[in-house]
């Protein structure tokens, strides 16, 4: 995921062609927005690695085993991010 | 041919009217009887038959590691069989679910009416059910073993889902 605070839409949308589809052939068709506090409020946390720039990944996500905890957390954050559609 | 499972729920499949009560209208009921019963499984599979369809061309996409450019694992091929005997398997009550792959290579399953309304089921490569639902501020998930037939945590669920829809 990126840092997006200060871009502006057209911005946003470019980063997601250069660094997420472009290299993989992959067409951009949306993305979902989220506020840092909702992700903290999960219990997860962000670590900014800032490779490609503004990148950060969310951590703190439970073991692999625990896949219905992971799932029940992601459609939490899924609930709390705000859909945009690539018009 | 593809036939939705609201298709399915429309009085169309078993009506029979009283007013022909002769035994040529008898006869008659027996065959359309008959022609139905040989026509539903066609069309109540229909549905699934796309879904598999989209679930095969998924997983063809996946099939290699890091296909979404984050580490992803390659599809698991245990998994897709389970997934196509899961798809199967489900209550034609039951709409049918968006199939993915997910990141560490299992089949999954999501039903989404809302944001707060949805239910996801994975499939693992040993026929480890996992799941989660959100129905409104309330959670549940869990896990469950896939023999054939429909865990009945999930079939559960799966009717809150679509109760709660109201």
């Amino acid at each position: 995921m990126f840092h997006i605070d200060g871009l502006e839409d057209g911005e946003i949308w470019e980063i997601g062609e250069h660094y997420v589809t472009s290299p993989f052939g992959k067409t951009l068709y949306g993305r979902g927005d989220i506020l840092i506090a909702e992700i903290e409020k999960t219990g997860l946390t962000l670590e900014y690695n800032n490779v490609p720039p503004r990148h950060a990944n969310i951590s703190g996500w439970p073991a692999p085993e625990d896949k219905d905890k992971q799932m029940s957390l992601a459609q939490e954050l899924a609930a709390k991010a705000t859909l945009k559609l690539r018009s | 041919m593809v036939a939705s499972v609201e298709t399915l729920n429309t009085p169309f499949a078993r009506t029979r009217t009283d007013s022909g009560q002769s035994a040529d209208a008898e006869r008659l009921h027996v065959i359309l009887s008959q022609l139905l019963d040989s026509l539903l499984p066609s069309i109540t599979l229909g549905g699934r038959f796309r879904v598999l369809a989209e679930l095969k061309l998924a997983y063809e996409e996946a099939s290699e590691d890091n296909w979404d450019g984050y580490g992803a694992q390659k599809a698991q091929a245990e998994s897709l069989k389970y997934a196509e005997d899961f798809l199967i398997a489900l209550p034609t009550t039951i709409p049918l679910p968006e199939a993915a792959i997910d990141p560490d290579g299992e089949i999954s399953f999501t039903w989404q009416l809302a944001p707060r309304l949805v239910f996801s089921v994975s499939v693992s490569s040993d026929g480890v059910l996992s799941y989660a639902g959100l129905f409104g501020r309330n959670k549940t998930h869990g896990t469950e073993d896939f023999v054939q037939v429909i865990p009945k945590a999930i079939s559960d669920n799966l009717e809150r889902l679509f109760s709660t829809r109201g």
